[in-house]
């Protein structure tokens, strides 16, 4: 072998070798990634700037924003309205063909039912997991800027934890417990559903806790939980929990307890009922929210939480540049009192159908958008072929909704508005009140000095209505027809009649009835209004608890389903 | 092409008996003519070229000749049915500069990635902006033998593709030129105003609604003051206005190769340029038309540097202007053009006047998007830009044993693409009869650009690939004993755009192929190939092979035998690797993700949140491929005739599943994909070539076929309810949807149905069917059944080829079968006009007009069409000069030519679509069929 040859070879090795070593080929440390993001557990659990932003993350789990279905309002799901257009989805609702089947994503129906089913079931649990995984090692992080700051987040995340397990529990009844994050190596995975009961004494214990631990805590942010935030959550869950659907034998001690919770709110003297009806969805804060989420100014494309066109897709009439996505409907409208407060059906009331939006509760004007009345800039054109019964984005029942469009905020006008999403407000604490102390002692009776009636003349008050006639509301059963009819306009289209109906076991009544319309002609001696049947609604005795996602079934030993699914 | 049913079939036929037949006839009168040999096909392997018959694995082969009559401009035309085992499925309309088709080699095996490796010159690179006149050969690897080498990249299959080198050989210089038209093959036929507005109404009464419009407005006899009509009820054909029926390509392409002893080159240059379809209205000035243009530079150098030193020195460089109408920022100028064909074809005929009275632009807030604005208002222009260079070394270590080589290569391929948009913003003015007004939307805005690049920007993108290898090469033949083989070390880097870590591969890999006595061979492959996607311990994989040969017809029994003049029976066994798989890249560790969560204060401050990810799944791996072929060739009369059978078997595993599948959602975290996943995947392969010469007439007869069936065998699904819910037992591309049994025709039919998910049922909605009657009364997710499969189980091609003297024809069809299609025309589309249910008794074919159905467009067999078709790929006809003539010019060949390409197809699709793409031409750009007239001339 010539020299020559071996320096060849020498070469060649001493190149290959400098690239791709024999000894380094199997090197594994060349084969070695930084990881895309540096996070991992033991940073989130060491340091205090990243466990608040993951202790703050777990409220995002809330389903907080009148959009989440994305493509219907929940009040779309109940009596209230109807979902338009091409992309509703609240019409598997209405039409009693919700199940607990898969729903797969993408199919354009039924993907958006699943932020009412299938989702919410994982994400709720995703935000409990989220909690559980706080509370279990907030201890690791050592570097908090107070203990007051420690106390206030141990305290929200209690609260998160409630109301996580508020939201499944109003929907499925008894859920499993999980109040740890699981190891999916050494924990029990599966688990039987925990009773109602159990589930409730859960939730309160949650509230509990998260007010003793928020009570000392001054200056908390606008949208975080606080003391009040947690007894209203706690009101709330004692009230659902005697209603009929999960108090079936009318013990009277729950409601007892409901009433209590109730006053326990307004005992704190913090809130009060907001003189501006209207405004109150579009300020920022207000002493009359107990909690709300906050959000940004948005301008007229964006969303409730993004950017889902909330106002053009679900509010605004094709007249005002709008798709027209929600209708009222007229069996609601119906349920507004004339302006003396007798329901439009009452012997005594004054309701002119040929003049139908005439002579009502203040709120109507508030809350709906209906024909011929002022807004913006002109008229509405609610009649057939009007501008806003709409040409490609029709709306055949002739009422929108009003109460979350500012009306000053339009479209193309670069305008913005603030849009609350409410968790609680005081109304609602006042309402709960009336209608568990109604059951308590009836409509005159009181907690404390504070009568049923007398909650009811300031709710009304407010809105300068007037006070429930005491010929309609003598009884306790009259009363409480007025609660109900009270709580449904007080509330409407704030996520809150589906489940009052549900859980007072009524939905057979209000969602198993056709549901009406109203036809408007315009003549040239002025306008025609005829009520017509829009669709027959289908809701039967089982559909008061929701299906649990047919896939936790299938992957599960121990849950069962809900009877009747 | 549209064609009825008789005449499809009577094509059909035609064309099996001009396959079919000549071959069987030619057959018998062999006797008379000179015998065609078939020269040593030289087949590419992967670092490597073997003599075919020397193969024991399964490769199927293509070479210029072919690849030139096959392609229109993009070299993935060519590999349309021409290579056996190969599935190219045109999944969308035409694109410019960018993927057109999807390749699978023999069926799917798994429901992750599926498609094969594809390598330039045993590179892995981007073929999209190739031209095809570089291309040598194209080679498919289809067999765990041939796949080894490819460590967890293999298991898909490999298609190689070798550029054009020089040779010893006298210089020769090439001139190509083309012209061509290409026509649209469809357009969607879009409804007049009054057929528009007719359905509307009826769809709009059907939903409970009324019907807003007038149609006897749109009427053509309708008489009131016909001056303005046109402008208060519109009744526009956007489609006649703003697209056309052809546009012109063209293509020149220059080619210098030779060499000598020392040095050998080929070099190229080309150029390519394809008109687009938009239009503006005779009269009307403006038009920013899309486009495409491309610039394609080669040089393949090879040198002898004396002393057994070589060197190989390539280069490309490729670049591309892809222009059209500007639309948006965020997608691509192939998207834009689909959204605006989308735009143009699908806005209603009345839904504005393009041009108002007064000359302005029409158009309402419900359709603001005027055509004619958006056509002039200015374009985009996306750029996508390739440049490749590769060096090999080597050297011969004869001195220590002889036919031994050393060798180091590098390769380096960056891409990238940028766009510019130049464009200004138009007003539209919505007329209004009843005040004589006009209301204007938008804005006339002056121009504005935007750039965008591949440091950012929507549409960019950006990868850079690096490959070294060193290896050692070894070849000799000593008494009866041959042998070839290789050893190498790899190592390859990958950037892509974004922050996305590198993906790197490396490892050794060889192979060795061991014949003896032209009678007995064997290859035994492996690779050790290592990823850095997986966790530590888990990187490396170990991919065996081993593949066998017998040559019956060289054994002394069969030597002379008249029938039998080749016969080889072959079998090879192996494990290769898919690293497509489903789930996070890095699934062995957990992530943790920074999110914008919820925001607190008054007015709230939007506040980073971090959440979890997927948990970990620290057992992560690639896929398992284990594939066995068998295979048989054979050639009979005198050669003319060779065949090839195929038997192939795969077993894929570690594929990955949900682990989330088994586990409940109150553990309230998102489940990994973990490696459990098991399919398997057989089929046949069958081709034949046919060669025989009758005097001046020269006959060439191919054809192909594969059979290719999946099954899932296990996937952890979870415990379903019911037996036809799960995946296991089917194929991959089962479609489950709803079994229908015709149309509810009354309200009667209706009160004892099962209610539906999807509306509240009426009659002239579709009767599907509920299969579980006895557990619910509903049509819902749980009654979707597998109704069908919309991946061909079976595919073919043929080729037929004839010379007379100086000229010769070719024609090139492919066709699939075993497949089904689920197209639902839409509810203003001649189809529903001629065929909706009105009321009992209506034809039944498409149910009941609505502008909200979710029920009737639910995927079911109601819907299913056959998705078998033929396609004629292309026709050539070509004549070449007589070489007496051509001398005088001093030229030495000159050929002229006229190709056809995407003749015609035959299926059973509804109005016309096409089987593959059944969204071109309707919403999406269209398919192009294109005739070409060419000129070659070699100096």
């Amino acid at each position: 072998m010539k020299l020559k040859n071996i320096i060849y070879i020498s070469m060649f090795l001493l190149l290959t070798g400098g690239m791709t070593s024999c000894v380094d080929i199997f090197n594994e440390n060349l084969l070695e990634q930084t990881p895309e993001q540096d996070l991992d557990f033991e940073k989130v659990f060491s340091d205090y700037e990243q466990f608040r932003k993951y202790a703050d993350y777990a409220y995002s789990y809330m389903p907080c924003h009148l959009g989440r279905m994305w493509n219907a309002l929940n009040c779309a799901i109940s009596d209230e309205a109807e979902g338009l257009g091409i992309n509703t989805c609240s019409s598997v609702f209405n039409n009693g063909a919700w199940s607990g089947a898969t729903v797969e994503a993408g199919s354009s129906v039924e993907s958006n039912i699943t932020f009412e089913l299938n989702e919410l079931w994982m994400k709720t649990y995703s935000g409990i997991r989220q909690v559980n995984m706080a509370l279990d090692n907030m201890d690791r992080v050592t570097n908090y800027p107070s203990e007051e700051v420690k106390t206030r987040i141990r305290g929200e995340l209690y609260f998160l934890r409630g109301y996580l397990y508020f939201e499944l529990v109003k929907r499925w009844g008894g859920v499993p417990i999980i109040d740890k994050a699981l190891d999916i190596n050494n924990d029990q995975l599966d688990k039987p559903r925990d009773s109602y009961d159990d589930c409730i004494a859960f939730i309160v214990n949650d509230c509990e806790e998260a007010a003793r631990l928020l009570k000392p805590i001054s200056n908390i942010e606008n949208g975080r939980a606080t003391e009040g935030a947690a007894l209203a959550l706690k009101s709330r869950t004692l009230l659902f929990a005697a209603r009929k659907l999960n108090n079936p034998d009318g013990n009277i001690d729950k409601w007892k307890a409901a009433a209590r919770a109730a006053k326990d709110v307004i005992d704190l003297n913090k809130y009060a009922l907001y003189n501006d009806y209207v405004n109150l969805f579009f300020e920022p804060v207000c002493n009359e929210i107990i909690m709300n989420r906050p959000r940004p100014a948005i301008n007229f494309e964006q969303g409730h939480t993004d950017n889902s066109n909330f106002l053009v897709r679900f509010i605004v009439p094709q007249g005002y540049n709008g798709w027209m996505g929600t209708a009222v409907t007229q069996n609601f409208v119906d349920m507004y009192e004339d302006k003396n407060g007798y329901p439009i059906t009452h012997s005594k009331s004054d309701y002119d159908k040929n003049n139908p939006y005439e002579n009502r509760d203040p709120r109507f004007h508030m809350t709906i958008l209906y024909n011929d009345r002022f807004w913006y800039d002109r008229n509405m054109e609610f009649y057939i072929n009007g501008r806003d019964w709409g040409e490609t984005h029709t709306n055949p029942f002739s009422y929108g909704i009003a109460k979350f469009w500012k009306e000053s905020h339009q479209r193309y006008r670069q305008t913005t508005c603030y849009l609350n999403y409410i968790v609680f407000r005081y109304a609602e604490i006042l309402l709960n009140f009336a209608e568990a102390q109604n059951e308590v002692g009836g409509p005159e009776s009181s907690l404390d000095g504070l009568s049923v009636r007398d909650v009811l003349t300031t709710l009304r008050a407010r809105v300068n209505h007037v006070s429930i006639p005491v010929d309609i509301s003598s009884t306790k059963e009259d009363m409480r027809e007025r609660i109900k009819n009270e709580r449904a306009i007080e509330l409407c289209f704030e996520e809150h009649r589906w489940y009052d109906v549900i859980s007072w076991h009524e939905g057979e009544k209000y969602f198993n009835a056709p549901i009406n319309a109203m036809q408007i002609r315009k003549e040239d001696t002025g306008f025609t209004y005829e009520v017509y049947k829009y669709e027959d609604r289908i809701f039967k005795s089982h559909m008061h608890r929701y299906p649990i996602p047919n896939e936790e079934i299938y992957k599960s030993q121990y849950l069962e389903q809900n009877p009747g699914w | 092409m549209r064609l009825n049913k008789n005449i499809k079939i009577n094509i059909l036929s035609f064309f099996l008996c001009f396959t079919v037949l000549p071959a069987v006839s030619f057959a018998q009168e062999s006797d008379s003519t000179e015998v065609v040999s078939i020269s040593k096909e030289r087949i590419n392997i992967g670092y490597g070229e073997i003599d075919e018959e020397t193969l024991s694995s399964a490769v199927s082969q293509i070479e210029a000749n072919t690849i030139k009559r096959n392609a229109v401009t993009t070299l993935e035309e060519a590999l349309n049915g021409t290579l056996s085992g190969l599935y190219s499925i045109k999944d969308s309309g035409h694109k410019f500069g960018a993927r057109n088709f999807e390749f699978y080699v023999r069926g799917k095996a798994t429901v992750a990635g599926a498609t094969p490796l594809i390598l330039v010159d045993d590179v892995e690179a981007n073929i999209n902006l190739l031209d095809f006149n570089e291309v040598e050969s194209v080679t498919v690897l289809k067999d765990a033998s041939a796949l080894a080498i490819y460590g967890m990249r293999g298991a898909n299959g490999v298609i190689l593709i070798k550029t054009k080198r020089g040779a010893e050989m006298k210089n020769t210089i090439t001139v190509d030129f083309r012209l061509g038209i290409q026509k649209p093959v469809t357009w969607k036929k879009s409804l007049n105003a009054y057929d528009y507005t007719t359905l509307y109404n009826e769809a709009a009464v059907n939903d409970g609604g009324v019907g807003i419009y007038n149609p006897d407005v749109y009427k053509p006899a309708y008489s009131s003051e016909a001056y303005d009509r046109n402008y208060i009820y519109p009744d526009e054909n956007y489609g006649d206005q703003f697209l056309r029926n052809h546009s012109i390509s063209q293509q020149y392409n220059f080619s210098a190769r030779g060499g000598n002893k020392t040095a050998q080159y080929f070099s190229m240059v080309s150029y390519t340029k394809q008109d687009g379809l938009f239009d503006l209205p005779k009269g009307v000035t403006g038009l920013h038309q899309n486009s495409y243009e491309r610039y394609n530079f080669r040089s393949n150098i090879d040198v002898d540097l004396g002393e057994g030193f070589f060197m190989s020195a390539d280069v490309l460089a490729a670049f591309d202007y892809n222009r059209s109408p500007w639309m948006d920022s965020d997608s691509d100028t192939n998207v834009s053009s689909s959204s605006l064909i989308d735009l143009i074809l699908n806005t209603p005929a009345n839904a504005f006047p393009v041009v108002n009275k007064d000359g302005s632009l029409g158009g309402t807030s419900v359709y603001p998007d005027n055509p004619q604005g958006i056509l002039k208002r200015g374009m985009r222009t996306d750029e996508n830009k390739l440049l490749a260079a590769k060096a090999r070394l080597s050297k011969d270590l004869s001195f220590i044993t002889s036919g031994l080589k050393v060798y180091l290569m590098y390769h380096f391929e960056n891409y990238n693409t940028s766009y510019k948009g130049k464009y200004k913003e138009f007003a539209i003015y919505d007329y209004n009869p009843e005040t004589d007004s006009y209301t204007k939307y938008g804005t006339d805005d002056t121009m504005t650009t935007t750039v965008g690049t591949s440091a950012g920007g929507g549409a960019s993108t950006y990868y850079r690939r690096m490959n070294f290898f060193s290896g050692l090469e070894y070849h000799r033949t000593f008494d009866k004993h041959s042998v070839d083989g290789m050893v190498f070390f790899n190592r390859i880097n990958e950037s892509e755009k974004g922050d996305v870590p590198d993906y790197k591969y490396q490892g050794v890999a060889g192979r060795v192929l061991y014949g003896y006595d032209s009678r007995y061979f064997a290859e035994l492959s492996a690779s050790y190939q290592g990823s850095n996607s997986y966790a530590s311990g888990n990187r490396y994989g170990f991919f065996p092979a081993l593949g066998l040969g017998w040559i019956l017809s060289n054994e002394n029994f069969l030597k002379d035998n008249e029938f039998v003049n080749f016969l080889k029976l072959r079998a090879s066994g192996g494990i290769n690797g898919n690293d497509k798989t489903l789930g996070n890249r890095f699934a062995y560790r957990q992530s943790w993700y920074a999110g914008s969560g919820y925001g607190f204060g008054s007015p709230n401050a939007e506040s980073t949140g971090t959440y979890e990810g997927a948990l970990a799944s620290p057992d992560a791996t690639w896929e398992k491929s284990y594939k066995a072929n068998a295979g048989i060739d054979f050639k009979t009369f005198r050669n003319e005739l060779g065949l090839a059978l195929d038997f192939f078997y795969e077993k894929r595993t570690d594929i990955m599943v949900e682990q989330g599948n088994n586990v409940p959602s109150m553990i309230g975290i998102e489940l990994p994909f973990v490696s459990e996943g098991k399919i398997k995947n057989r089929g046949i392969e069958a081709s034949f070539q046919y060669h025989k010469q009758l005097g001046q007439v020269g006959l060439m007869l191919g054809g192909n076929f594969l059979y290719a069936k999946n099954k899932i065998i296990d996937l952890k699904e979870p415990s379903y309810e019911y037996s036809w819910m799960y995946r296991k037992g089917n194929s991959i591309n089962t479609i489950y949807g709803f079994a229908s049994d015709g149309i509810y025709n009354s309200r009667e039919e209706i009160i004892n149905a099962p209610s539906s998910v999807y509306t509240h049922l009426k009659p002239g909605d579709i009767r599907y069917i509920n299969q579980n009657p006895g557990d619910d009364d509903i049509i819902n997710q749980l009654d979707k059944v597998a109704i069908g499969n919309d991946f061909p189980e079976i595919i073919y091609g043929i080729n037929i080829g004839l010379t007379y003297r100086d000229f010769d024809f070719s024609c090139y069809g492919k066709g699939s079968a075993l497949s089904s299609s689920f197209i639902i025309p839409s509810q203003f589309s001649e189809y529903a006009r001629d065929n909706r249910w009105q009321h009992a008794g209506s034809n039944g074919n498409y149910p009941l007009l609505s502008l909200s159905d979710k029920h009737n467009t639910q995927t079911s067999d109601f819907w299913k069409q056959s998705g078998n078709f033929f396609r004629i790929n292309s026709i050539e006809l070509g004549y070449t000069l007589p070489k007496d003539l051509v001398r005088k010019a001093f030229l030495s060949e000159v050929r002229i030519y006229v190709n056809a390409n995407n003749v015609a197809t035959i299926s059973s699709e509804r109005e016309n679509r096409d089987p593959e793409a059944p969204n071109a031409g309707f919403t999406e750009y269209p398919l192009l069929r294109s005739f070409v007239f060419g000129v070659s001339v070699k100096l």
